[in-house]
C-alpha cells in the first residue's frame, strides 16, 4: 500500500542546559516558523495541531496554554499529548488518516532547567505505594539495568562503550549539548548514582523543542519536492507497575517495532534499514531497545556496538546524532529521533550523514523503563 | 428497610505535592516588569497586522501568528468588562496571607489597550461594581517589579 502520511518540514533547536535566556513561547515560536518555512506552508494551511508536553515538567497545568499563540492553533483544533513527541505524531497521522485533517503540526517542548529531576519524575509513581519508597526514572532505571546486565553477562564497561560511541558521533551534531568525548575510564570513574548508573551513563538536563509538519499523501505531493513518507508505524504500551512487567523482556517494544517492520515490509532490521534514532535515557537502555527491535539477538546488543555495527559506517549506526546521551529535553527526545530520521532521509544530516540512508527508524518512549513505545520508519 | 447510608471509612494517604521551578520570564515580561517597577508605566505591545495592544507583552500575537513590535503605554486609567465579588479566602501568594473578603476581582480594559487584564477591585460590593464603570491603577510606592505592584484598581469618577 502507498503510504498515506509524509512529513514535509522538521526543525529543531540546540539542545542547552538552561535556556533561561527566553521564555518557552519565543522557543517554540523559533521551531514553529522553522518547520512551516521548510514545509513552504503558512497558518492558513495548517488544519491541527498537536502539542506534546507534561505539566509536572512545565510546573503547571494544561502546560499547552503557553504554546496557543506560538504554534498557531487560535481558532483550529489543538489536542495534546502529555507525553513523548512521537507519541504526538502519531495523533497527527492518525488525524490524517481519518480524513480529519490534511496539514498537521506536531510540536513538542520541554525544559528540564525549570524543575528538579528527581523530584519530578518520583511524582511518575504511584503515589500511595511507590512514590513514598523514593522511586524515580533513575532508581528505576538502575532496576532495568541490573537485571538487563545479569541476565546477559554485560558488563559496566560494555555500557560505557556507548557513551563513548555517542559522545564522539555528537562532534558532528550541532545540536548536541554534550559534545566532549570520554574515554572507558572517564566513565568508569564518574560519580555512581544508581548502581550500575553513573553519572555519565545518563542523560543530561536539558531544554529544547521540536516541531514537524506531516501531511497527507495529496498535500504532499503537492507541496514538497521531497517528502519523507512514513512507511511504518507501530506503539504498545506495558503495566505501569515496574514488578508486574518482564523488565527486560520488552514485550511492548517488541509489539510496536514488529508492528511497524510489518507495515514498512521489513524482515531483517539490521540489513534493511539504514540508520536507526533510538531514545535511550541511560547508556544500557540502547543495548536493550537495539536487541528488542530485533537489531541483534537478546544479550548481543554490546558485541555489535563493539563490532562497530552500530557506529556511524557500521551496517546498521545507531544514533549518529548523540541520542538523548548528549541532550534529553524529555519529551522531545522521541521526537528529535524521527527529525533526525527525516535528515537522514534527506540526505541533509551534515557530518553525522549515513551515506545513502533512505530508510530510517526512529524511536520514542514514554515512562519509566519503557513503559509505553513508538517506533516509526521513515523512508523516500 | 432501613437504608443503610453508613459506609466503612476507607484509609486515606495524605500526600503534600511540594515541588519548585524556576520559570524564565522572557524578554518581555521582563521589560513589562523592568518600566512597571522603574517609572510606574503599565506597557502593552502592539500588532503591526492588526494593530492591536495586547497586554501583557508577548512576542507573538496568537491571532495573527506574527511578531508583535511596538511598545506604547497603556493605562492607568481603564474600563471594567466583567466583575465579582469574592466571598471565600484566598491565600495571597505574594504575602502568604489571607486576603480580606469580600474583595472585587475584574477584567479592566485599560485605555489604548485592546486585552483586559485581571486584578484585584479595590470595591468589593456587588451593588457598587457595573459593567462599563471607570477604574485606575493603584501602585506600590516601593515597587519591586512583580504583578503585586500594582496594588488594585480603585473607582474613579469622570
Amino acid at each position: 500500500m502507498n503510504p498515506q502520511v509524509a512529513i514535509i518540514g522538521t526543525s529543531q533547536t540546540k539542545f542547552e542546559a538552561d535556556k533561561g535566556y527566553e521564555d518557552i513561547p519565543e522557543t517554540v515560536f523559533k521551531v514553529v516558523q522553522q518547520a512551516m518555512a521548510e514545509a513552504d506552508i503558512d497558518r492558513d494551511d495548517l488544519d491541527s495541531i498537536v502539542t506534546s508536553s507534561v505539566d509536572l515538567w512545565d510546573g503547571r497545568t494544561a502546560s499547552n496554554q503557553m504554546l496557543t499563540d506560538v504554534v498557531g492553533s487560535i481558532m483550529k483544533p489543538e489536542s495534546r499529548v502529555a507525553g513523548d513527541g512521537l507519541g504526538a505524531v502519531f495523533q497527527g497521522m492518525l488525524a490524517i488518516l481519518a480524513g480529519a485533517s490534511e496539514i498537521t503540526l506536531v510540536v513538542s517542548q520541554c525544559r528540564g532547567s525549570l524543575g528538579v529531576h528527581n523530584e519530578i519524575s518520583n511524582w511518575v509513581f504511584d503515589p500511595i505505594y511507590q512514590q513514598p519508597l523514593g522511586l524515580d526514572y533513575l532508581s528505576a532505571g538502575a532496576l532495568q539495568a541490573n537485571h538487563y546486565m545479569n541476565q546477559f553477562g554485560i558488563s559496566q564497561e560494555d555500557c560505557a562503550r556507548v557513551v563513548i560511541k555517542n559522545r564522539r558521533d555528537a562532534q558532528n551534531n550541532p545540536y548536541a549539548q554534550v559534545v566532549k568525548e570520554a574515554t572507558v575510564e572517564e566513565v568508569m570513574g564518574s560519580l555512581m548514582w544508581a548502581y550500575p548508573i553513573k553519572e555519565m551513563d545518563a542523560a543530561p538536563v536539558s531544554d529544547g523543542a521540536c516541531a514537524v509538519v506531516l501531511a497527507s499523501r495529496h498535500k504532499a505531493k503537492a507541496l514538497s519536492k521531497e517528502p519523507v513518507w512514513i512507511l511504518g508505524a507501530g506503539s504498545c504500551l506495558d503495566s505501569h507497575y515496574l514488578g508486574d512487567r518482564d523488565l527486560t523482556g520488552g514485550d511492548a517494544l517488541i509489539r510496536a517495532s514488529n508492528a511497524a517492520y510489518g507495515m514498512a515490509g521489513i524482515s531483517d532490521p539490521l540489513k534493511e534499514l539504514d540508520v536507526a534514532e533510538v531514545s535511550a535515557a541511560f547508556s544500557y537502555q540502547e543495548l536493550l531497545w537495539t536487541e528488542l527491535m530485533g537489531f541483534c539477538n537478546r544479550g548481543e546488543g554490546a558485541r555489535i556496538l563493539k563490532e562497530g555495527q552500530t557506529s556511524l559506517g557500521g551496517s546498521l549506526p545507531v544514533n549518529p546524532s548523540g541520542g538523548m546521551i548528549v541532550g534529553n529535553p524529555v519529551t522531545v527526545a522521541g521526537l528529535t529521533r524521527l527529525v533526525e530520521a527525516v535528515l537522514q532521509v534527506r540526505g541533509k544530516a551534515g557530518d553525522r550523514q549515513v551515506r545513502g540512508a533512505s530508510r530510517a527508524l526512529s524511536h520514542g518512549t514514554t515512562g519509566c523503563c519503557g513503559q509505553g513505545q513508538y517506533v516509526m520508519i521513515v523512508g523516500n | 428497610m432501613k437504608r443503610n447510608t453508613e459506609r466503612e471509612e476507607l484509609l486515606r494517604i495524605p500526600i503534600q505535592m511540594k515541588l519548585q521551578y524556576r520559570f524564565p520570564a522572557g524578554a518581555h515580561y521582563e521589560r513589562f516588569f523592568r518600566e512597571l517597577k522603574k517609572t510606574g508605566k503599565i506597557m502593552g505591545i502592539k500588532c503591526p497586522e492588526c494593530e492591536r495592544v495586547l497586554v501583557p507583552p508577548r512576542p507573538v500575537c496568537g491571532e495573527c501568528f506574527t511578531r508583535t513590535g511596538e511598545w506604547v503605554e497603556v493605562g492607568p486609567k481603564g474600563t471594567v468588562v466583567a466583575h465579582t465579588s469574592i466571598y471565600f479566602p484566598f491565600i495571597d501568594g505574594s504575602t502568604g496571607k489571607p486576603r480580606p473578603i469580600p474583595y472585587g476581582a475584574g477584567l479592566i480594559q485599560l485605555d489604548g489597550a485592546y486585552s483586559a487584564i485581571n486584578h484585584i477591585l479595590e470595591e468589593g460590593d456587588p451593588d457598587k461594581l457595573h459593567i462599563g464603570m471607570r477604574v485606575e491603577a493603584m501602585l506600590k510606592e516601593k515597587r519591586e517589579g512583580n504583578i503585586g505592584d500594582i496594588l488594585y484598581f480603585k473607582t474613579i469618577e469622570e
